[in-house]
Protein backbone atom coordinates (compact mmCIF):
# COMPACT_ATOMS: atom_id res chain seq x y z
CA UNK A 1 0.00 0.00 0.00
CA UNK A 2 1.40 3.39 -0.75
CA UNK A 3 1.18 5.64 2.35
CA UNK A 4 2.85 8.30 0.57
CA UNK A 5 -0.38 10.39 0.12
CA UNK A 6 -1.06 9.53 4.23
CA UNK A 7 2.78 10.99 5.30
CA UNK A 8 2.35 13.47 3.58
CA UNK A 9 -1.24 14.43 5.18
CA UNK A 10 0.50 14.32 8.31
CA UNK A 11 3.64 16.90 7.89
CA UNK A 12 1.14 18.66 6.25
CA UNK A 13 -1.24 18.41 9.97
CA UNK A 14 1.71 18.97 12.20
CA UNK A 15 2.28 22.04 10.35
CA UNK A 16 -1.48 22.68 10.67
CA UNK A 17 -1.92 22.95 6.91
CA UNK A 18 -4.42 20.33 6.87
CA UNK A 19 -8.14 21.37 6.38
CA UNK A 20 -10.91 19.68 8.50
CA UNK A 21 -12.12 17.00 5.41
CA UNK A 22 -7.88 16.24 5.18
CA UNK A 23 -8.11 15.71 9.38
CA UNK A 24 -10.74 13.41 8.83
CA UNK A 25 -8.80 11.50 6.41
CA UNK A 26 -5.89 10.98 8.71
CA UNK A 27 -8.08 10.24 11.95
CA UNK A 28 -10.02 7.45 9.37
CA UNK A 29 -7.35 5.91 8.72
CA UNK A 30 -5.36 5.95 12.04
CA UNK A 31 -8.55 3.50 13.00
CA UNK A 32 -7.98 0.99 11.36
CA UNK A 33 -5.76 -2.16 12.63
CA UNK A 34 -2.79 -3.34 10.98
CA UNK A 35 -1.37 -0.09 10.41
CA UNK A 36 2.33 0.06 9.28
CA UNK A 37 5.14 0.27 11.66
CA UNK A 38 6.88 3.61 10.69
CA UNK A 39 2.97 5.19 11.33
CA UNK A 40 1.47 2.87 13.77
CA UNK A 41 2.92 4.99 17.18
CA UNK A 42 1.24 7.94 15.72
CA UNK A 43 -2.29 6.11 16.28
CA UNK A 44 -2.45 6.93 20.09
CA UNK A 45 -2.63 10.56 19.11
CA UNK A 46 -5.65 10.76 16.62
CA UNK A 47 -7.27 7.64 19.02
CA UNK A 48 -7.46 10.00 21.94
CA UNK A 49 -8.73 12.53 19.72
CA UNK A 50 -11.70 10.11 19.03
CA UNK A 51 -12.25 9.36 22.48
CA UNK A 52 -11.98 12.71 23.81
CA UNK A 53 -14.80 13.54 21.38
CA UNK A 54 -17.51 11.19 22.84
CA UNK A 55 -17.34 12.45 26.17
CA UNK A 56 -20.67 13.94 27.00
CA UNK A 57 -22.82 15.26 29.61
CA UNK A 58 -25.04 12.86 31.99
CA UNK A 59 -28.77 12.86 31.07
CA UNK A 60 -29.36 14.55 34.85
CA UNK A 61 -28.27 17.35 33.49
CA UNK A 62 -30.58 18.05 30.46
CA UNK A 63 -33.57 18.05 33.39
CA UNK A 64 -31.20 20.31 35.95
CA UNK A 65 -31.25 23.22 33.03
CA UNK A 66 -34.15 23.02 31.70
CA UNK A 67 -35.81 23.14 35.35
CA UNK A 68 -33.97 26.63 35.65
CA UNK A 69 -35.25 27.98 32.37
CA UNK A 70 -38.56 27.42 33.32
CA UNK A 71 -38.35 29.32 36.47
CA UNK A 72 -36.87 32.24 34.36
CA UNK A 73 -39.41 31.43 31.17
CA UNK A 74 -42.56 31.79 33.95
CA UNK A 75 -41.77 35.24 34.27
CA UNK A 76 -40.87 36.26 30.61
CA UNK A 77 -44.44 34.85 29.53
CA UNK A 78 -46.30 36.95 32.37
CA UNK A 79 -44.41 40.01 31.61
CA UNK A 80 -45.11 39.48 27.87
CA UNK A 81 -49.14 39.37 28.15
CA UNK A 82 -49.57 42.75 26.22
CA UNK A 83 -52.70 44.45 27.96
CA UNK A 84 -52.63 47.46 28.38
CA UNK A 85 -51.87 47.55 32.64
CA UNK A 86 -48.72 45.75 31.45
CA UNK A 87 -47.47 48.31 29.12
CA UNK A 88 -48.06 51.13 31.08
CA UNK A 89 -47.52 49.73 34.66
CA UNK A 90 -43.58 50.35 34.71
CA UNK A 91 -43.93 54.12 33.67
CA UNK A 92 -46.60 54.33 36.40
CA UNK A 93 -44.18 52.93 38.59
CA UNK A 94 -41.66 55.38 37.46
CA UNK A 95 -44.12 58.02 38.05
CA UNK A 96 -45.32 57.23 41.56
CA UNK A 97 -41.37 57.05 42.83
CA UNK A 98 -41.09 60.74 41.26
CA UNK A 99 -43.60 61.68 42.86
CA UNK A 100 -42.72 60.75 46.24
CA UNK A 101 -39.34 61.99 45.54
CA UNK A 102 -40.17 64.91 43.96
CA UNK A 103 -42.93 65.60 47.28
CA UNK A 104 -40.00 64.61 49.64
CA UNK A 105 -37.79 67.18 48.29
CA UNK A 106 -40.18 70.24 48.19
CA UNK A 107 -41.37 68.82 51.76
CA UNK A 108 -37.42 69.27 52.58
CA UNK A 109 -37.22 71.91 51.12
CA UNK A 110 -40.37 74.28 52.82
CA UNK A 111 -38.78 72.97 56.23
CA UNK A 112 -35.92 74.45 55.79
CA UNK A 113 -36.51 77.56 54.75
CA UNK A 114 -38.49 78.00 57.94
CA UNK A 115 -35.39 78.45 59.16
CA UNK A 116 -33.15 81.48 58.31
CA UNK A 117 -30.33 79.50 58.96
CA UNK A 118 -31.10 77.59 55.79
CA UNK A 119 -31.34 80.40 54.09
CA UNK A 120 -27.45 80.74 53.76
CA UNK A 121 -26.89 78.69 51.03
CA UNK A 122 -23.03 79.47 50.87
CA UNK A 123 -20.57 76.35 50.75
CA UNK A 124 -18.83 77.13 53.98
CA UNK A 125 -15.49 75.34 52.35
CA UNK A 126 -15.26 78.66 50.18
CA UNK A 127 -13.93 80.98 53.12
CA UNK A 128 -10.42 80.53 54.03
CA UNK A 129 -9.41 82.65 56.40
CA UNK A 130 -6.70 84.82 55.78
CA UNK A 131 -6.14 84.72 59.53
CA UNK A 132 -5.46 82.27 61.93
CA UNK A 133 -4.69 84.51 64.68
CA UNK A 134 -8.31 85.93 65.78
CA UNK A 135 -6.47 89.38 66.53
CA UNK A 136 -5.41 89.67 62.77
CA UNK A 137 -9.32 88.45 62.39
CA UNK A 138 -11.37 91.15 64.50
CA UNK A 139 -9.09 94.09 63.46
CA UNK A 140 -10.05 92.97 59.68
CA UNK A 141 -13.77 92.47 60.67
CA UNK A 142 -14.05 95.96 62.65
CA UNK A 143 -12.53 97.46 60.27
CA UNK A 144 -15.46 96.04 57.87
CA UNK A 145 -18.04 96.98 60.12
CA UNK A 146 -17.13 100.37 60.92
CA UNK A 147 -17.50 100.75 57.17
CA UNK A 148 -21.28 99.36 57.20
CA UNK A 149 -21.73 101.77 60.44
CA UNK A 150 -20.96 104.66 58.19
CA UNK A 151 -23.10 103.43 54.87
CA UNK A 152 -26.28 105.09 56.36
CA UNK A 153 -24.71 108.70 56.66
CA UNK A 154 -26.78 110.37 54.23
CA UNK A 155 -24.77 112.59 51.83
CA UNK A 156 -26.82 112.05 48.83
CA UNK A 157 -30.35 110.59 47.61
CA UNK A 158 -31.06 107.32 49.38
CA UNK A 159 -33.04 104.57 47.68
CA UNK A 160 -35.47 103.09 50.30
CA UNK A 161 -35.29 100.29 51.65
CA UNK A 162 -37.79 97.52 51.46
CA UNK A 163 -40.36 100.19 50.67
CA UNK A 164 -39.68 101.61 54.42
CA UNK A 165 -38.03 104.42 55.03
CA UNK A 166 -34.65 104.27 57.05
CA UNK A 167 -35.20 105.52 60.21
CA UNK A 168 -32.55 106.77 62.75
CA UNK B 1 -37.39 49.18 36.27
CA UNK B 2 -34.98 50.69 34.28
CA UNK B 3 -36.46 53.82 33.69
CA UNK B 4 -38.25 54.09 37.11
CA UNK B 5 -34.42 54.04 38.23
CA UNK B 6 -33.31 56.36 35.32
CA UNK B 7 -36.44 58.88 36.63
CA UNK B 8 -35.87 58.65 39.73
CA UNK B 9 -31.74 59.33 39.69
CA UNK B 10 -32.83 62.30 37.50
CA UNK B 11 -35.22 64.16 39.66
CA UNK B 12 -32.84 63.22 43.06
CA UNK B 13 -30.22 65.17 41.33
CA UNK B 14 -32.25 68.12 40.90
CA UNK B 15 -33.88 68.40 43.84
CA UNK B 16 -30.05 67.63 45.25
CA UNK B 17 -29.04 70.59 43.07
CA UNK B 18 -31.31 72.84 44.20
CA UNK B 19 -30.69 72.04 47.69
CA UNK B 20 -27.16 71.91 47.35
CA UNK B 21 -25.24 74.83 49.21
CA UNK B 22 -22.68 75.66 46.17
CA UNK B 23 -23.29 79.44 46.15
CA UNK B 24 -20.36 82.22 46.09
CA UNK B 25 -20.53 85.47 47.43
CA UNK B 26 -20.48 88.25 45.43
CA UNK B 27 -16.45 88.79 46.29
CA UNK B 28 -15.58 85.41 44.82
CA UNK B 29 -17.02 85.98 41.57
CA UNK B 30 -15.74 90.05 41.46
CA UNK B 31 -12.13 88.02 41.61
CA UNK B 32 -12.88 85.48 39.09
CA UNK B 33 -14.03 88.12 36.80
CA UNK B 34 -10.89 90.30 37.34
CA UNK B 35 -8.22 87.49 37.56
CA UNK B 36 -5.27 87.12 39.04
CA UNK B 37 -4.98 91.15 39.69
CA UNK B 38 -2.38 92.58 41.50
CA UNK B 39 -4.98 95.54 41.71
CA UNK B 40 -6.71 94.11 44.49
CA UNK B 41 -6.28 91.55 48.00
CA UNK B 42 -9.05 89.72 49.44
CA UNK B 43 -8.91 89.64 53.43
CA UNK B 44 -11.63 86.39 54.66
CA UNK B 45 -13.19 86.35 57.74
CA UNK B 46 -15.19 82.22 57.30
CA UNK B 47 -18.01 81.06 59.14
CA UNK B 48 -15.57 79.38 61.88
CA UNK B 49 -13.54 82.37 62.60
CA UNK B 50 -16.62 84.45 63.49
CA UNK B 51 -17.84 82.23 65.64
CA UNK B 52 -14.51 81.69 67.61
CA UNK B 53 -14.47 85.61 67.52
CA UNK B 54 -17.93 85.41 68.98
CA UNK B 55 -16.99 83.22 71.18
CA UNK B 56 -13.28 84.13 72.76
CA UNK B 57 -13.92 87.67 72.42
CA UNK B 58 -17.66 87.81 73.70
CA UNK B 59 -15.89 90.08 76.97
CA UNK B 60 -14.07 92.60 74.60
CA UNK B 61 -17.16 93.30 72.51
CA UNK B 62 -20.21 95.43 73.10
CA UNK B 63 -23.56 93.84 73.13
CA UNK B 64 -24.49 95.17 70.19
CA UNK B 65 -21.82 93.54 68.28
CA UNK B 66 -22.29 90.74 69.51
CA UNK B 67 -25.83 90.80 68.52
CA UNK B 68 -24.67 91.84 65.51
CA UNK B 69 -22.26 88.55 65.24
CA UNK B 70 -24.85 86.18 65.44
CA UNK B 71 -25.89 87.36 62.17
CA UNK B 72 -22.80 87.44 60.20
CA UNK B 73 -21.57 83.99 58.34
CA UNK B 74 -18.39 85.34 56.72
CA UNK B 75 -17.03 88.50 55.77
CA UNK B 76 -14.83 89.52 52.57
CA UNK B 77 -12.91 92.89 52.75
CA UNK B 78 -11.31 93.64 48.76
CA UNK B 79 -9.40 96.53 48.93
CA UNK B 80 -7.23 98.20 46.01
CA UNK B 81 -3.53 98.09 46.86
CA UNK B 82 -3.38 101.57 45.16
CA UNK B 83 -5.17 104.89 44.62
CA UNK B 84 -5.00 104.23 40.75
CA UNK B 85 -7.76 102.46 38.87
CA UNK B 86 -9.72 102.90 41.19
CA UNK B 87 -12.65 103.74 39.58
CA UNK B 88 -12.74 100.92 36.71
CA UNK B 89 -12.54 98.62 39.57
CA UNK B 90 -15.77 100.48 40.64
CA UNK B 91 -17.27 100.32 37.49
CA UNK B 92 -16.03 96.57 37.00
CA UNK B 93 -17.89 96.06 40.13
CA UNK B 94 -20.86 97.49 39.65
CA UNK B 95 -21.64 95.96 36.05
CA UNK B 96 -21.14 92.94 37.67
CA UNK B 97 -24.33 93.47 40.20
CA UNK B 98 -26.25 95.30 38.36
CA UNK B 99 -25.86 92.59 34.98
CA UNK B 100 -27.68 90.14 37.49
CA UNK B 101 -30.37 91.33 38.33
CA UNK B 102 -32.49 88.67 39.75
CA UNK B 103 -29.88 87.75 42.18
CA UNK B 104 -28.47 91.65 43.62
CA UNK B 105 -30.87 94.16 44.43
CA UNK B 106 -29.77 97.88 45.09
CA UNK B 107 -30.91 98.74 48.75
CA UNK B 108 -29.16 102.02 49.05
CA UNK B 109 -26.98 104.79 46.94
CA UNK B 110 -25.18 107.19 47.70
CA UNK B 111 -23.17 108.79 45.14
CA UNK B 112 -20.69 106.23 44.32
CA UNK B 113 -21.46 104.73 47.93
CA UNK B 114 -23.52 101.87 47.47
CA UNK B 115 -24.98 98.98 49.11
CA UNK B 116 -26.93 95.96 47.48
CA UNK B 117 -28.57 92.72 49.28
CA UNK B 118 -29.12 89.05 48.03
CA UNK B 119 -32.16 87.98 49.00
CA UNK B 120 -33.61 84.16 49.49
CA UNK B 121 -37.23 83.87 50.07
CA UNK B 122 -37.74 86.65 52.78
CA UNK B 123 -34.00 86.49 53.97
CA UNK B 124 -31.09 88.85 53.03
CA UNK B 125 -28.49 86.60 52.83
CA UNK B 126 -25.67 88.66 51.15
CA UNK B 127 -24.78 92.21 51.28
CA UNK B 128 -21.99 93.72 49.60
CA UNK B 129 -20.98 97.35 49.96
CA UNK B 130 -18.96 99.62 47.38
CA UNK B 131 -17.17 102.54 49.21
CA UNK B 132 -14.26 104.57 48.37
CA UNK B 133 -12.05 105.62 51.65
CA UNK B 134 -9.45 107.65 51.64
CA UNK B 135 -8.80 107.35 47.63
CA UNK B 136 -9.16 102.96 47.96
CA UNK B 137 -11.32 100.86 46.50
CA UNK B 138 -13.18 99.00 49.33
CA UNK B 139 -15.87 96.03 48.62
CA UNK B 140 -17.12 94.76 52.00
CA UNK B 141 -18.85 91.50 51.63
CA UNK B 142 -21.21 90.01 54.09
CA UNK B 143 -22.70 86.95 53.89
CA UNK B 144 -25.16 85.82 56.88
CA UNK B 145 -28.92 86.10 57.85
CA UNK B 146 -30.52 89.67 57.61
CA UNK B 147 -33.77 90.70 58.09
CA UNK B 148 -35.05 94.64 58.00
CA UNK B 149 -34.34 95.03 61.55
CA UNK B 150 -30.73 93.44 61.81
CA UNK B 151 -29.73 95.24 58.80
CA UNK B 152 -30.71 98.93 59.95
CA UNK B 153 -28.75 98.06 62.99
CA UNK B 154 -25.86 97.23 60.95
CA UNK B 155 -25.46 100.19 58.75
CA UNK B 156 -26.47 102.86 61.41
CA UNK B 157 -23.79 104.43 63.64
CA UNK B 158 -25.60 104.24 66.86
CA UNK B 159 -24.40 106.94 69.92
CA UNK C 1 -30.52 35.21 14.62
CA UNK C 2 -34.44 35.78 15.82
CA UNK C 3 -36.26 33.78 18.63
CA UNK C 4 -33.92 31.35 19.79
CA UNK C 5 -35.20 28.45 21.16
CA UNK C 6 -33.75 26.71 24.15
CA UNK C 7 -34.19 23.17 23.53
CA UNK C 8 -33.57 23.59 19.60
CA UNK C 9 -30.84 26.22 19.60
CA UNK C 10 -29.08 25.93 22.89
CA UNK C 11 -29.49 22.67 24.81
CA UNK C 12 -28.00 20.67 21.61
CA UNK C 13 -24.30 22.97 21.94
CA UNK C 14 -24.23 21.06 25.95
CA UNK C 15 -22.15 18.55 24.92
CA UNK C 16 -19.38 20.73 22.70
CA UNK C 17 -19.59 23.64 26.34
CA UNK C 18 -19.10 20.78 28.63
CA UNK C 19 -15.81 19.51 26.75
CA UNK C 20 -14.27 22.39 26.21
CA UNK C 21 -15.13 23.36 30.09
CA UNK C 22 -13.89 19.87 30.84
CA UNK C 23 -10.61 20.77 28.71
CA UNK C 24 -9.79 24.24 30.38
CA UNK C 25 -11.14 23.23 34.07
CA UNK C 26 -9.99 19.49 34.25
CA UNK C 27 -12.83 18.85 36.42
CA UNK C 28 -16.04 17.22 35.41
CA UNK C 29 -18.22 18.44 38.23
CA UNK C 30 -17.02 21.95 37.65
CA UNK C 31 -17.06 21.94 34.06
CA UNK C 32 -20.74 20.91 34.31
CA UNK C 33 -21.71 24.08 36.21
CA UNK C 34 -19.71 26.16 33.95
CA UNK C 35 -21.63 24.30 31.25
CA UNK C 36 -25.17 25.05 32.88
CA UNK C 37 -23.90 28.55 33.55
CA UNK C 38 -23.17 29.42 30.31
CA UNK C 39 -26.40 28.20 28.88
CA UNK C 40 -28.66 30.00 31.33
CA UNK C 41 -26.57 33.57 30.32
CA UNK C 42 -26.73 33.07 26.98
CA UNK C 43 -30.33 32.11 27.03
CA UNK C 44 -30.72 35.22 29.28
CA UNK C 45 -29.28 37.63 27.04
CA UNK C 46 -31.03 36.05 23.42
CA UNK C 47 -33.12 39.31 23.03
CA UNK C 48 -29.61 40.93 22.36
CA UNK C 49 -28.33 38.55 20.44
CA UNK C 50 -30.35 38.82 17.17
CA UNK C 51 -27.56 40.21 14.98
CA UNK C 52 -25.40 37.41 16.38
CA UNK C 53 -23.07 35.11 13.70
CA UNK C 54 -22.80 32.14 15.03
CA UNK C 55 -24.98 31.48 18.51
CA UNK C 56 -22.45 28.85 18.50
CA UNK C 57 -19.37 30.74 18.84
CA UNK C 58 -20.56 33.09 20.93
CA UNK C 59 -21.58 30.10 23.30
CA UNK C 60 -18.36 28.54 22.72
CA UNK C 61 -16.44 32.05 24.00
CA UNK C 62 -18.63 32.73 26.88
CA UNK C 63 -17.77 29.21 28.18
CA UNK C 64 -14.22 29.62 27.87
CA UNK C 65 -14.46 32.85 29.80
CA UNK C 66 -16.34 31.19 32.45
CA UNK C 67 -13.98 28.14 33.12
CA UNK C 68 -11.19 30.70 32.75
CA UNK C 69 -13.11 32.76 35.57
CA UNK C 70 -13.28 29.84 37.79
CA UNK C 71 -9.44 29.51 37.42
CA UNK C 72 -8.58 32.90 37.69
CA UNK C 73 -6.38 32.20 34.35
CA UNK C 74 -7.76 35.36 32.72
CA UNK C 75 -5.52 37.28 34.87
CA UNK C 76 -2.96 35.85 32.64
CA UNK C 77 -4.23 36.01 29.50
CA UNK C 78 -2.11 37.68 26.59
CA UNK C 79 -2.19 37.30 23.42
CA UNK C 80 1.60 36.83 22.67
CA UNK C 81 3.09 33.12 20.75
CA UNK C 82 5.48 32.63 23.79
CA UNK C 83 2.81 30.68 25.23
CA UNK C 84 4.71 29.13 28.21
CA UNK C 85 4.07 26.33 31.03
CA UNK C 86 3.49 28.63 33.15
CA UNK C 87 -0.11 28.89 31.14
CA UNK C 88 -0.82 25.18 32.19
CA UNK C 89 -3.00 24.50 35.18
CA UNK C 90 -2.19 22.86 38.45
CA UNK C 91 -2.53 19.22 37.58
CA UNK C 92 0.16 17.72 39.43
CA UNK C 93 2.67 17.19 37.19
CA UNK C 94 3.86 13.80 37.32
CA UNK C 95 7.19 13.41 35.29
CA UNK C 96 7.04 12.42 31.96
CA UNK C 97 9.00 8.78 32.90
CA UNK C 98 6.80 8.03 35.38
CA UNK C 99 3.85 7.66 32.29
CA UNK C 100 5.81 5.06 30.47
CA UNK C 101 3.84 2.26 32.23
CA UNK C 102 0.45 3.73 31.84
CA UNK C 103 -1.87 3.20 29.05
CA UNK C 104 -1.54 4.86 25.83
CA UNK C 105 -4.70 6.81 25.58
CA UNK C 106 -3.71 8.12 29.55
CA UNK C 107 -0.71 9.45 28.54
CA UNK C 108 -1.56 11.30 25.78
CA UNK C 109 -4.50 12.69 27.42
CA UNK C 110 -1.94 13.72 29.90
CA UNK C 111 0.31 15.57 27.62
CA UNK C 112 -2.45 17.39 26.37
CA UNK C 113 -3.61 18.43 29.60
CA UNK C 114 -0.38 19.78 30.09
CA UNK C 115 -0.29 21.82 27.41
CA UNK C 116 -0.87 25.79 27.60
CA UNK C 117 -4.62 26.79 27.85
CA UNK C 118 -4.74 28.68 24.84
CA UNK C 119 -2.61 25.53 23.51
CA UNK C 120 -5.32 22.75 25.22
CA UNK C 121 -8.18 25.03 23.85
CA UNK C 122 -7.81 25.83 20.74
CA UNK C 123 -6.35 22.22 19.68
CA UNK C 124 -9.64 20.76 21.33
CA UNK C 125 -12.12 23.44 19.29
CA UNK C 126 -9.88 22.19 16.21
CA UNK C 127 -9.41 18.72 16.35
CA UNK C 128 -12.35 17.48 18.59
CA UNK C 129 -14.88 19.93 17.95
CA UNK C 130 -14.13 20.31 14.62
CA UNK C 131 -14.44 24.24 14.15
CA UNK C 132 -12.58 26.14 10.95
CA UNK C 133 -9.79 28.50 12.30
CA UNK C 134 -11.69 31.32 11.53
CA UNK C 135 -14.37 30.41 13.73
CA UNK C 136 -11.85 29.67 16.28
CA UNK C 137 -10.21 32.86 16.27
CA UNK C 138 -13.21 34.42 16.63
CA UNK C 139 -14.08 32.79 19.87
CA UNK C 140 -10.33 33.35 20.97
CA UNK C 141 -10.37 36.82 20.17
CA UNK C 142 -7.57 36.46 17.72
CA UNK C 143 -6.46 36.50 14.66
CA UNK C 144 -6.70 33.44 11.91
CA UNK C 145 -3.06 33.56 11.63
CA UNK C 146 -1.98 32.93 15.71
CA UNK C 147 -4.40 30.21 15.61
CA UNK C 148 -2.76 28.52 13.31
CA UNK C 149 0.92 28.93 14.29
CA UNK C 150 -1.01 28.14 17.94
CA UNK C 151 -2.21 24.87 16.68
CA UNK C 152 0.99 23.82 14.55
CA UNK C 153 3.25 24.25 18.13
CA UNK C 154 0.41 22.22 20.01
CA UNK C 155 0.17 19.89 17.86
CA UNK C 156 4.11 19.17 17.87
CA UNK C 157 4.62 19.56 21.03
CA UNK C 158 2.17 16.47 21.84
CA UNK C 159 4.17 14.57 19.24
CA UNK C 160 7.45 15.84 20.75
CA UNK C 161 6.13 14.47 24.14
CA UNK C 162 4.96 11.35 23.13
CA UNK C 163 7.83 10.36 21.29
CA UNK C 164 9.76 11.27 24.62
CA UNK C 165 7.75 8.87 26.59
CA UNK C 166 8.06 6.30 24.22
CA UNK C 167 12.30 6.67 24.08
CA UNK C 168 11.78 6.29 27.93
CA UNK C 169 10.16 3.20 27.80
CA UNK C 170 12.64 1.81 24.71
Amino acid sequence: MDYKYIEQLLTRYFEAETSIEEEQILRAFFRQDNLPENLCHFAPLFATLDEEATCTLPDSFDDRVLQRISETAQQVVRAERPTLLNVIRPWLQAAAAVVIVVLTGFGAQRAFDRSDNAAWDYNPASFQNSYDNPQQAYKVLENGLELFRRTAQADSVMAPLESKTLQK
Amino acid sequence: MKRALFSLAFILCTVLSLSAQTEKDFSSRFLEQEGVSAEVNCQTIGPDMIAQLASSYATQLSNEEVAQLKNIKSMRVVRSISTTKVDELFHDALSLLQQDKGRYYEILSYGEKKLFGRKKNKTIVELILLVREDGFFNLVNLTGTYDEQTLKQLISKTQ
Amino acid sequence: MPNIDFRSDLLPLKNKLFRLALRITMDAVEAEDVTEDTLIRVWEKRSELENIRSLEAYCLTVCRNLALDRHNLRANQNDSLDDTDHEAIDVAPSPLDQLVNSDNLARVREIFARLPERQRTMLQLRDIEGLRHSQIAEIMQTSEETVKVTICRARQRMRKDFETIENYGL
